[in-house]
């Protein structure tokens, strides 16, 4: 049966994230959690697989720790989910994440369609849809809101900055699904269950032909900062209304706001 | 912390997505408007909340007691009444059906309750006996095919919205007080000629268990409606009145940590001569150890509860102090909460009060304290524990 792959993250929960108080951040006590947005991505591969009688199957790349989210994905409806293990995935960036995705995407074969979130919910850099498609020589769409499949045509809805933009694209093909395209279901007790029973493959990158060096980023992350807002406490006290707008320019100039 | 597995991570997230989309942006109103919370009881029975511990061809998923005090707890974060429900339905009277149906029985009852398609009560407490079932009165007889039944129930959960109610009721003469020998079990559909539903009572706390009294008069419902042994149901009546008493455990708990929460936050936030209460006042932030004190200590003793029980243990004792510890902790909690919030912890609309009412509840309300300290202290004179 032809797949649809559904791209996911596993990336650290925002909620667990402390900041301290000279501005560093402390990731030390934060659990693992599939990116929001691939919540979405899951729940459109199931709605596109259930349209065209397909099998949505999940794909992640991540460290060892990724492995929590097998079930977690397949809590959520996919037949089967793919993991490529490697520690490598702790710095890639979105280029070393698009190529083991697509290898990775290679060696499962026989999709129609590849669904990603238009960014993961940590770093929201927006690259590895694109990215992947552009190595499997793939039409991409990204920023869909909403899409159909009638044969092997897909027909998908772009949100843009001031509109929205309706596109066809010929199968396989591969979206980037923004979080309004549905609304990801609480999955039940029994799906907890019953992903227990489903399959799930591990990959090495020696698997799909890769090894550490091919994935090493191309960008660095040098360091971590929280973003902290202080008040300035300055009161504008001009005694014109004029006056207190020129004062309030000055200090927006002053600061290189405008 | 040492109960967790990845299964049970995952059914918590299932239930934390829950509170946060659909419980807590309602719970204020559903407090506020004392209604039954039906559109998310459902909900509840959809995600297969209702049917933790039910066996799989009934519904259930199977699942052990620590999943259910995990879920419970998560719950009552935001929603203690909900639990409540929750509680009537699943562990009272599901768990009558569940132990002592036939086949037929569960197919036909605790198949749906399990997915939250019927509604379950539990008619117990009576007037004058209260849940003393020695002086209890109300009477089953048979006539033919059918058995007919007599006299009155009082502070019943979930009354008005249950479909079936599952009531004890005497079958012989008087209950022996050595077997315990003589009272039944009935499954009475709502809606039965002669079942007559009383009013949702107006309560401190738990605003939305439609809590109030059934009567029966020559209600006749047919013969293969008993359930269980004839005269013989006590024993399982204990068993079930237990797990819900341990589940009083995980719902205080949850209590207790959000007024916690509730009260730690605004400590660090409110401002007082430059600086927070927790920075300024010794006695906020010795007021806060102290709660969490209580509250990881009532944990530790809720999640080694259920690890022995889920070893098969029916943990008669420690089951009821879980009811006792647990409303003691929600209610200190709660009540210490409101103090560190000032003024404003009396207001509704902010939020920690109603945890203070649903915690005083919790040492009365299924069964009152003092009641399963004396059944404990029996277990004592009996060399039970």
């Amino acid at each position: 049966m032809a797949k649809i792959i559904a791209c996911y993250k596993w990336v650290t929960d925002e909620a667990d994230i402390r900041i301290n108080s000279e501005g560093s951040i402390d990731f030390s006590k934060a659990k693992g959690k599939i990116s929001d947005y691939d919540k979405n991505a899951i729940e459109a591969a199931m709605q596109a697989a259930q349209s065209i009688g397909a099998s949505a199957v999940a794909l992640t790349f991540g460290t060892a720790k990724a492995k929590l989210s097998l079930k977690d994905a397949l809590t959520r409806g996919p037949a089967e989910s793919f993991w490529v293990c490697s520690e490598s995935a702790e710095k890639a960036d979105g280029a070393a994440t698009a190529k083991v995705l697509a290898e990775a995407v290679k060696k499962i074969g026989d999709y129609r369609l590849i669904i990603c979130a238009e960014g993961a919910s940590d770093t929201y850099a927006r690259q590895v849809g694109p990215r992947i498609a552009a190595r499997l020589d793939l039409p991409c769409i990204t920023s869909v809101r909403g899409f159909e499949i009638q044969g092997d045509v897909i027909t998908a809805t772009r949100k843009l900055d001031n509109r929205t933009e309706v596109v066809k694209a010929g199968l396989p093909a591969l979206i980037s699904v923004l979080p309004e395209v549905n609304e990801a279901p609480i999955p039940g007790l029994k799906a907890v269950l019953d992903a227990g029973k489903k399959r799930s493959t591990e990959f090495k990158l020696q698997d799909i032909g890769l090894t550490d060096a091919d994935v090493a980023p191309r960008t660095e992350v040098r360091d971590f900062k929280a973003y902290i807002m202080n008040r300035k406490n300055i009161i504008i006290s001009a005694d014109t209304n004029a006056d207190k707008v020129k004062e309030l320019v000055a200090n927006l100039r002053k600061d290189g706001v405008i | 912390m040492w109960y967790m597995n990845e299964e049970r991570q995952l059914m918590l997230n299932i239930a934390k997505d829950f509170v946060a989309k659909e419980i807590k942006p309602v719970a204020m109103e559903i407090d506020r408007n004392c209604e039954f919370p039906m559109k998310l009881f459902k909900r509840a029975g959809k995600l297969g909340f209702l049917g933790i511990t039910f066996p799989e061809e009934y519904g259930g998923i199977g699942g052990d007691w620590t999943t259910l005090a995990l879920i419970l707890e998560e719950i009552a974060k935001s929603l203690p009444v909900l639990t409540v429900a929750m509680g009537a339905h699943s562990l009272l009277s599901g768990g009558l059906l569940n132990m002592l149906g036939t086949p037929e029985q569960k197919k036909k009852y605790l198949l749906p309750a399990a997915k939250g398609d019927i509604i379950l009560a539990c008619g117990s407490t009576e007037a004058v006996g209260g849940s003393n079932q020695i002086e209890f009165s109300t009477r089953a007889v048979l006539s033919g095919d059918e058995w007919i039944i007599n006299g009155g129930k009082v502070l019943i959960s979930n009354i008005v919205v249950a479909d079936v109610y599952v009531v004890l009721a005497l079958t012989s003469e008087k209950l022996d007080p050595a077997t315990r020998a003589g009272m039944s079990i009935f499954l009475i559909k709502a809606g039965t000629p002669g079942l007559e539903i009383g009013k949702p009572e107006h309560k401190l706390g738990w605003h939305g268990s439609m809590t109030g009294s059934i009567s029966f008069k020559n209600c006749r419902i047919p013969k293969e409606n008993l359930l269980g042994p004839l005269g013989g149901c006590l024993q399982a009546m204990f068993v079930s009145a237990t797990d819900e008493f341990m589940s009083c455990g995980p719902v205080s708990l949850g209590i207790a940590e959000a007024a916690y929460e509730m009260a730690k936050k605004y400590s660090q936030e409110r401002i007082q001569c430059g600086q927070s209460m927790f920075d300024r006042f010794q006695v906020t932030r010795h007021k806060l150890v102290k709660m969490y004190t209580e509250i990881e200590t009532l944990r530790a003793l809720v999640y080694s509860t259920h690890a022995v029980k889920d070893k098969g243990n029916l943990v008669l004792a420690e089951g009821r102090l879980l009811k006792i510890k647990g409303a003691e902790v929600a209610e200190y909690v709660a009540r210490e909460a409101i103090q560190l919030f000032g003024g404003v912890g009396t207001v509704i609309e902010t939020g920690v009060e109603r945890f203070w009412r649903d915690a005083k509840v919790m040492a009365i309300g299924g069964a009152s304290v003092e009641a399963l300290m004396d059944n404990i202290a029996f277990m004592m004179k009996n060399k039970m524990i």
